[in-house]
């Protein structure tokens, strides 16, 4: 499932077509596929066995909230080195303090302390 | 051949290239990049007596020639940096560091200090009385001269370590608070911590940070940093150690003509984390073109 503004942002549609899987394409202004998020998407389908995700904040956290299986999402956030040494980009997980950049930017579901 | 040695406090630099405090951890992921034990010192990620979170993120903004942080001292505390943390430094790091302890009260930096004190690793105390990113505590005590001396007196009398005060810019005469430090007994000056600033985003309307102001570094900063070495070294007689935006290996020369005896980089390193390792390779050159044969030479050689 991809999510963008509007039908001239879409990209990566036929690579992951490529790959033989389906695909799902939302914009928010209704210009392309299904009109809003991908959000929109998910809730139209079922069965999900296990996700990942990577994104804006917001919408990692609705997919979170609405996908109930386990998974794994790509987190974002303002960093000052981006290899460990500033501790400015942390988190609190139920692991403890993790900095997104080292020790991430992949994170289970689980770890999550959303 | 240039000569890049110098001496802190009888401590012996091999060059005056020191990562500052925040900006490179406790060395470990530095060392991945370069050997770090081509270093005059480093300057460890401020600790305090116990485990810190932290602020809230975002806890970054960019800006022209800089950036704003607002960490708040994360860091797991003294006692789990002294048992576990420095054995494993210990194995990557040859060379006396520099411990950079903060604290909420008089109790905890006297706590710390014996701490360090007592660890052969540890060359210099570095006390932070200078943090912008934390309530009733760090920067409260660098700000009025009565204490930082007290600071300063209760940590001299529980080490026997040089102590080197870590002061703030935000305050309305640092020289002042300098020589309540040397008065207080201070084996030296490091200086300076950050700038108060503020990023607002345009979209939200609100402030970047999520404490909405954080500590201005980087660059933009460096002809503030080295007003203040410059007036401070006027007014004291124990070492500095100069810092705030330094970026290459002139700025380091600059820096030592203003007074500094050694020098602390850091949003520098977050920029390029070669940084330190290409400004000491930079050095003999830089000298070579202003002619000088020896660092040591230089230090407060503009006044
Ligand atoms: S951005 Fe510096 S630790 Fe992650």
């Amino acid at each position: 499932m991809l999510g963008f503004n509007s039908k001239e942002d879409v990209f990566y549609e036929q690579e992951f077509k490529n790959l033989g899987v389906e695909v799902y394409v939302s914009t928010v202004d209704g210009s392309y596929g299904t009109k809003g998020f991908v959000t929109d998407i998910i809730k139209t389908l079922n069965g999900y066995d296990f996700y990942y995700t990577c994104g804006p904040m917001n919408m990692l956290k609705a997919v979170y909230e609405l996908i109930e299986t386990s998974g794994e999402l790509s987190l974002e956030e303002r960093m000052g080195c981006g290899i460990g040494a500033c501790m400015g980009c942390t988190i609190n997980t139920k692991n403890g303090p993790k900095r997104v950049c080292y020790n991430g930017p992949v994170f289970k579901k689980e770890e999550l302390m959303w | 051949m240039a000569d890049l040695s110098v001496t802190l406090s009888n401590i012996k630099l091999d060059n005056p290239v020191i990562p500052a405090s925040g900006t490179f951890g406790y060395g470990m992921e530095f060392k991945d990049f370069y050997d770090i034990n081509i270093l005059g010192s480093f300057s460890m990620k401020g600790t305090t007596k116990e485990e810190r979170f932290g602020n809230p993120t975002p806890r970054i903004a960019e800006c022209t020639a800089g950036l704003i942080n607002s960490v708040g001292l994360q860091n797991p505390g003294i006692d789990f940096v002294v048992e576990k943390q420095f054995p494993v430094m210990k194995k990557y790091f040859n060379k006396p560091i520099i411990a950079n302890i903060s604290g909420f009260s008089v109790d905890e930096y006297k706590y710390c200090a014996e701490k360090v004190d007592k660890e052969e690793q540890v060359g210099i105390i570095e006390i932070n009385i200078s943090c912008p990113n934390v309530h009733n505590g760090g920067m409260s005590f660098g700000t009025e001269a009565k204490s930082a001396m007290e600071v300063t007196k209760a940590v001299k009398s529980v080490t026997t370590k040089p102590v080197y005060m870590k002061l703030t810019p935000n305050v309305t005469n640092i020289v002042d608070i300098a020589k309540a430090c040397e008065d207080g007994g201070a084996d030296g000056i490091s200086m300076i911590n950050t700038l108060l600033g503020m990023r607002i985003d345009l979209k939200t309307r609100k402030p970047i940070i999520a404490n909405k102001m954080g500590g201005f570094s980087g660059p933009a900063i460096f002809p503030v940093a080295l007003r203040m070495v410059y007036q401070v070294y006027e007014a004291v007689k124990i070492p500095i150690i100069g810092m705030g935006g330094i970026s290459s290996a002139k700025d380091v020369i600059e820096m030592m003509f203003a007074g500094a005896t050694a020098v602390e980089i850091g949003s520098a390193n977050l920029k390029n984390p070669y940084a330190c390792k290409e400004i000491i390779e930079e050095l003999p050159s830089e000298m070579e073109k202003y002619k000088i044969n020896s660092l040591k030479e230089i230090i407060g050689k503009a006044h």
